[in-house]
């Protein structure tokens, strides 16, 4: 997956906005673990900008979670509690 | 893959973070960091160009302090949209991540193109068409020369332009 501005037929969503605010963390302080401009993580989250694998998976690391978990072909489910109880 | 931000130095990432943001975040004129108004001096600084060109063909001494006069908003106006895109056009390579280096590479090919199959033709359909209408077969040199300081300009600044003229607003 190279780098790419994000197509509207092809997007790839995320949950980074959810695991920073979990986190307590600020844009800056991902872009600063990732490597990368505050404003990049900001176009991902908006999906106008979809990362090179090599991004995605620092990003994945950095919440110590799969790539998986943090991006996704489809829209991200709310987790409700029914949700995770499914899921125990 | 593109992971060379990755392996661009063994720099602290703080340390990194701190120079990216004195060399990219410029913080002065932060109303004029919107696309809308950067589409404005790209238009401005192509505008002035054009004028400064036409100005320049034509010989009588008040079109020549025209055309300086034209050429001096140019500069100006393209010294301003390099300031508010600081870091896209004038950055070294690995003080930018993989999408700001996207994005500057685009907006070189796209200076390019407009360079290889506008401009260019423009300038030369231009100059052979006043040539003929001269009719004294010497315009041509004395357009091009002419020409010759805003062609510079154009190919200097064009990276400028495309870059005002593309760069998405900011994230808040």
């Amino acid at each position: 997956m190279s780098p790419r501005k994000a197509k509207v037929d092809e997007p790839i969503f995320n949950r980074i906005e959810m695991l920073r605010a979990e986190r307590g963390q600020s844009r800056r302080d991902l872009a600063e673990a990732v490597d990368v401009h505050y404003q990049t993580i900001g176009y991902i989250e908006r999906g106008e900008y979809a990362p090179s694998l090599h991004l995605a998976l620092r990003i994945a690391a950095h919440f110590q979670l799969p790539a998986e978990a943090v991006f996704s072909l489809e829209p991200f489910t709310p987790l409700s509690p029914e949700s995770l109880m499914g899921r125990t | 893959m593109n992971g060379t931000e990755a392996s661009s130095g063994s720099d602290d990432p703080s340390v990194k973070a701190t120079r990216r943001r004195v060399l990219i975040d410029a913080s002065g004129l932060p109303s004029w960091r919107t696309q809308a108004r950067r589409r404005l001096l790209a238009v401005l600084i192509a505008v002035a160009l054009v004028i400064s060109a036409v100005l320049g063909l034509l010989a009588s001494p008040t079109a020549a302090i025209g055309s300086l006069l034209a050429t001096a908003v140019a500069v100006g106006t393209y010294l301003l949209l390099r300031y508010l895109l600081r870091g896209v056009t004038d950055v070294p390579g690995d003080e930018l991540d993989e999408r700001q280096r996207q994005n500057r590479n685009e907006y070189f090919v796209w200076s390019y193109r407009i360079l290889g199959f506008v401009v260019l033709p423009v300038l030369l359909l231009g100059i052979a068409l006043l040539n003929r209408l001269d009719g004294s077969g010497e315009l041509g040199a004395d357009g091009l020369g002419a020409l010759g300081p805003t062609a510079f300009l154009l190919v200097v600044a064009l990276p400028v332009i495309v870059a005002g003229w593309l760069e998405p607003d900011e994230v808040a």
